[in-house]
This record gives C-alpha cells, structure tokens and sequence, in this order.
C-alpha cells in the first residue's frame, strides 16, 4: 500500500481528499486498475481536518426524513446564492447527480450519512431548506491497517463529536467529554476523519492502492492526451502510467503566495487548509493549456491566528462560528464600526471583510476585531478557552473600552457608541442596522436560553475583550474548466484527452456563493464521482 | 512533545518554559512555570508546573543513576493533569501525545535541569 510498486495504471488519481477518493471508488467500479497518489504524509486533504458535512439537495435520506425538496427549488435557490456568477450548465449536473452519488457511496462504502437539520446559508431565500446537509456517522478507525489510521488527521479545529451532536448539545459547555475522551482512546472518528477513514476504507477493500508522500510534479501527455504522470517520491522520480485518464483532485492554491497574490481579490488571505494544497494541479492543468475560471474567489472565512498553534509546520489559525453569533460580542473596524451582522455564515462575513474605501484607499475592514465583554467571558468558550480558563495573552483585556481600543488601534469615541447603540438594539431585540439574529442560520448558533434576540446582548460588563480577526479561507475554489462528465477543458473550450478534475482545483460551479453547509465537498465528491464513470469508459 | 521553545530561570528554584506541545497534527506552545520542589545534585529532582495561559497543571521526577563509568541510567516521570470541564478530552490527547514523545522531551528536560 505504502510503495509505488508498479507503475501501469488505467486511471491515476491525484490527490487523497473526498474528490480524489471518491473518484478512485467509481473508477475501480467501473473497471479500471486504479492509484491516488498523494503528495503528504498524510492522507485526506482538508477533507479530514474538515466538518465532514456534504450539502446534497433531494437527497434520498433527508427525503427520508421527512425534508421537503425538489429539483426546481434546488435550483431557484442555487441561482439566486450564486448570483448568476457560477457555471449554470454544472449547477444543473450537480443537482441532478449529487443524489445519485449519495446512494452509490452510501451504498458500496462504509460511508454512513445522517441527516443534519442546519438550515440553508440564506434561509429566507425562496427555495432554500433546512436538512439538506449530511453529516457523517462515527467512523472506527481500528479496522484500518495502523500503518493507514496513523496517516489520518485528527481535526485541530472540531472535537471528536458528530455535526448533529454539536447541533443538539448547541453550547459546549453541554458536550459530552467523557464520550470524546473515549472516542480518542477508541480511534474512533468524526466529521471529516471518519468520511477519509470510511472512503479509505472502500478503497482498501477494493485493493485500490493509495500512495501518500507521492508528489505529482507533471502531468504525461502523448498526441495531446493526458497518458501518465511523474511523481517525485522518495529520493527519485518515478513515471506513473494512466492508460485512460488522469483525475486531478489536488485541491487549492490555499498556500501558495504567488498564485494567491496574482488571482484572489485581496492581496493576503489566511489558509486553514492542509499546507500541502499548493496550487499544483491548477499549474499541471495551465501547462496542458487548460482554461481557468473563478480564480478571485474562495469558500471565504473570518479567521483569528492564534500565536504558537501550528499545522504541519505552518501558522494555524482558527475559523470561528459561534463567537460571532453568542450575546455579547460585536466585530468592528479601525473606525470602531460594526460593518456587517456578525452571526451571518463565514462565507459573507468573510467577504465583509474585503470592502476597500477609495477614500482611505485601505480596506476598511482589515483588520477588524472582535470585542466582547465579561458576561460573554463568563458564560461561552471562546475558540478553545472555556469560562474559567486562565486568559491567554493573545486576548487583550482592558478595564474600559476606551483603554481597548487604545491598544487595538480601534477609535474609541465611535467604539463607544458603536456599543452603546447596540446594547440598545440588544434589550429590544431587534438589530436595525445588520438585523443580526432575525435569521433561523443566525440563531442556530445563538444561546436560546437568551431573549428576546438568543444573537443580542449588552455589551456592559468590565472588562472588556478584543482580539484581531484576519480575512481567510477554507480553501480557494477557482480553477480548471471542466464540464458535466468532469473533463478539463482548454482555454478554447475544447476537450483535454485523459485529463479529468474535481474538487477545489476546478472552477467551482457556485462562482462566488456559499448555499449551505457542506457544499465545497458536496461538490468535490459530485464531480469525483462522474469523473471516476467517465475516465473509466475512454480508452486508449 | 518535541521540545522546548525557551527556559527562563526566575531564581534558583523557579522557571518558566515554553513548551511545544504536539497534539497530532494541531502543535501549540504552551507556557508553564515551573518550581522545583526538591533537588539532589547531580542525580535527583522533582518539579512541579503550572500552565500560564492553560488549565494544566503538572509535575515530574528525573532520576539519574550511574551504572558505570560509561552508563547512567535515567528514569524519568511526568504527569500532565488538565482541569476543567474539557479535562478528559484534554487529559486524552496529552496522554497519547506524551506516551509517543517521551523520550525527546526527557532528553530536552535533562539538558537544562542538569546541565
Ligand atoms: C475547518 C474547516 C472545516 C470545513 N468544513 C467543511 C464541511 O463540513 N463541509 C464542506 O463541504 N467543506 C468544509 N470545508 C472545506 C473542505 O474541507 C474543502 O473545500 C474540501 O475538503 C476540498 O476537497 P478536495 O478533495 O478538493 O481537496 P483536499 O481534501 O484538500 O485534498 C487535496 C489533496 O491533494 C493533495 N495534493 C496537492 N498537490 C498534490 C500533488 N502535486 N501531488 C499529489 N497530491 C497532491 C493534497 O496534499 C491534499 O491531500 C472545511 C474546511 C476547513 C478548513
């Protein structure tokens, strides 16, 4: 499993995340000999550090439990969230095939989905639901080989829990911590471990051999097909043969500063996706002469860095969810303004954060900060400090909100007011400038033990804390042109032979929207699947 | 666990560590200050520590024998108890997190602790 071996293959996938894997199962399926080569030590992309969650309108269990959808409805609202900036042919091919890709995986894997009832990104948008999310079920990692279990990341961002446990239990303050703990000692995974575990699992079963720390560093091409790759691993370089195609599913350009700087719309955005996401399928795709598309954008986030937290050797820093969403928090800018309603989805509030003033010529809103008070403290976590943990000194606690906005180069008069009008909005229940809480999203990550607003309230007692939050992302999601079978398409809108893609190293169909939780793997393994159905019927 | 960040001597029984701590794929420094409790040069100590910015709290034993003029053998002890409601979870990770770097750390630690 962990050598190269021989070198002859009808399909050769590139890249271990939910795409790669998923389109490795369907290319065995449909009777090619088949390897997913990866170039890190570990296995899983950012899909195994992710929530696991796939977004999948009409999906047969959320049917089954008792979701009311339809295609058309899919499709008013992926229209509508999409903003008309997406691939409108592949938003059809998505809504169409990914309920067929939920059967056939949910059926030949040991995958397990669960129905998530979390709403939609923009509940009040005509044709939006709550329950098209599937959330995975515990996964035991003891029956995969130990050399394999080793290989798969455990989360630094979610505990061992599942989405639906999280959404039961709604603070953590309620979370079952004995049960983690016995998680952890039993190897069992959760959320996007277990969806790695239960996909690598599918694909042991099939023999389908899964190489990690095999770099792919160009693609092979014969008369202008696609008909290999060349893999740097161990010390040497070694050429890897596809006889019918290659499928890139090597996510992102996540970290890769230069392709970063030349395509996304602001100039630094901070990754929380696994280093090893360099842009590398994205750069095999352009030497082919393959057309890119929606490269400005990314699945968006608000992030915070934590100082001394690393991932493999590079800076982590956090996203945060419900620290926006709680009673007794507010995100301002340098101006001491709140810009935006704080609990709205990552994805939006992270593009409030690039809104560039020609006046300043700045970006208004980088940095901005969130400041909360000591009820707050005292009653939520904040990323991974619970009440009554010791402070830790990348949160700035001051005794006024004047002293804080000294320090935090915030303007403390407008900082001031900026509170006080909403600590007014806080006891009415009613944000008026950004209507924080009136959605069922905002609320599903409020404290409803608070009213009239569970997302609002005062900000008024001492002291207070603030902290800095950075632009960043879950993962870029522009890339190669592919069309409704997955194969990539030239910069003339032609075919490339043998080159196939899915996941965050194509132009993703969403353009630049976010329709619910779980669609940046929804889409990957979508796209997975019929790339591995198609790459198994052409032939050399 | 691999190793530390910095050590910074207070006095002659108290210091503050900056700790790499690695929970899997997640590291993150953790500050400790650290007391000696008792010390018998050249070959006994125990220390207690406390987490700055954590609830942990800990302590440890390092035991030097000499076997012969070339060998010494060490043991070596140290617990790591978190407190809190997420103690199990915490107490969890850093027990498998220690049971697999162990001997790195105690290396680390007897090179400042004994110099
Ligand atoms: C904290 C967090 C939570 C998230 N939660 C969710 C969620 O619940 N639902 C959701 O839909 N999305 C979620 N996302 C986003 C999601 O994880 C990613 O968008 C998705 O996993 C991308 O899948 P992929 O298959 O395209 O790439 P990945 O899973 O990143 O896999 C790409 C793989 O390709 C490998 N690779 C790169 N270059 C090469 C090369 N040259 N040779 C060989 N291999 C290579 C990489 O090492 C990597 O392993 C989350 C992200 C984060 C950070």
């Amino acid at each position: 499993m962990l050598e190269i071996g021989d070198s002859e293959f009808d399909v050769v996938v590139i890249g271990s995340g939910a795409g790669g894997l998923t389109s490795a199962i369907l290319a065995h399926d449909r009777g090619s000999k088949t390897v997913v080569l990866e170039k890190s030590r570990m296995l899983g992309g950012t899909t195994s550090i992710s929530a696991g969650v796939i977004w999948i309108p009409n999906n047969i269990h959320s049917l089954d439990a008792g979701v009311q959808d339809t295609r058309e409805a899919a499709l008013t609202y992926l229209r509508r969230i999409t903003m008309n900036t997406g691939d409108t042919g592949l938003l059809d091919t998505f809504i169409d095939e990914g309920p067929k890709m939920i059967d056939y995986i949910g059926t030949h894997t040991p995958v397990k989905f669960g129905v998530s009832m979390f709403p939609d990104y923009h509940p009040e948008f005509e044709g939006a639901r709550h329950g098209r999310s599937l959330d995975q079920e515990p996964f035991d990692g003891s029956i995969l080989p130990p050399d394999i279990f080793e290989r798969i990341r455990r989360s630094p961002f979610f505990p061992p829990i599942t989405m639906r446990e999280r959404d039961e239990w709604k603070s953590i303050l309620n979370f079952d911590f004995e049960l983690m703990a016995k998680r952890i000692e039993n190897k069992i995974f959760t959320m996007g471990s277990a969806l790695i575990g239960a996909l690598l699992k599918g694909c042991l079963d099939r023999n389908i051999r899964v190489i990690p720390e095999a770099h792919v560093t160009n693609l092979i091409t014969k008369d202008g097909k696609t008909i290999g790759a060349n893999v740097k691993h161990d010390d040497g370089y070694v050429a890897i043969t596809a006889d019918r195609a290659v499928i890139l599913a090597s996510g992102g350009f996540d970290w890769n500063d230069q392709m970063k700087k030349d395509f996304l719309r602001i100039p630094v955005v901070t990754p929380l996706g696994v280093p090893s996401n360099e842009g590398d399928g994205i750069t095999m795709g352009i030497e082919l002469g393959a057309g890119l598309g929606n490269m400005s954008e990314a699945w968006w986030s608000p992030v915070i860095k934590v100082p001394g937290e690393e991932l493999e050797g590079k800076p982590l820093a956090r996203p945060f969810n419900s620290e926006r969403a709680l009673p007794g928090s507010i995100m301002v800018n340098r101006a001491g303004k709140r810009f935006v309603n704080e609990a709205h989805n990552y994805n939006d509030v992270g593009k409030a954060l690039h809104t560039f003033d020609p006046v300043s010529f700045e970006y208004s809103n980088i940095p901005c900060f969130l400041i909360f008070d000591d009820n707050y403290r005292r009653h939520y976590n904040f990323l991974t400090i619970m009440p009554g943990d010791p402070l830790p000194n990348w949160i700035l606690r001051k005794n006024s909100l004047k002293e804080l906005a000294l320090e935090l180069g915030i303007n403390g008069d407008v900082l001031s007011d900026t509170v006080s009008i909403f600590n007014k909005y806080a006891e009415t229940g009613v944000d008026l400038e950004f209507h924080r809480g009136a959605s069922d999203y905002d609320r599903a990550y409020g404290d409803i033990a608070v009213s009239p607003n569970p997302c609002l309230g005062t900000l008024a007692v001492p002291p207070y804390y603030g902290v800095q939050v950075l632009p960043g992302t879950l993962g870029t999601k522009g890339g190669l042109k592919i069309n409704s079978e997955s194969r990539v398409l030239n910069i003339r809108g032609a075919l490339i032979a043998g080159l196939f893609a899915t996941g965050n190293v194509t132009a993703s169909p969403m353009g630049g929207g976010y329709p619910g939780a779980g669609v940046t793997i929804g889409q990957a393994m979508v796209f997975g699947y019929l790339a591995g159905i198609y790459s198994s019927s052409d032939k050399n | 666990m691999p190793g530390f960040i910095s050590y910074q001597s207070i006095d002659e029984l108290n210091s503050e560590w900056k700790l790499k701590i690695d929970l899997g794929i997640l590291s993150r420094q953790v500050n400790f200050r650290a007391r000696i409790t008792e010390k018998r040069k050249p070959e006994f100590l125990s220390f207690e520590l406390k987490g700055l910015d954590e609830n942990v709290m800990g302590s440890g034993v390092l035991l030097l024998k000499k076997e012969s003029i070339t060998e010494t053998s060490v043991t070596f002890k140290i617990s790591l108890e978190a407190g809190g409601q997420s103690a199990p979870l915490v107490n969890s990770l850093v027990s498998s997190a220690l049971r697999s770097q162990i001997g790195e750390f105690e290396t680390q630690l007897r090179k400042i602790l004994i110099p």
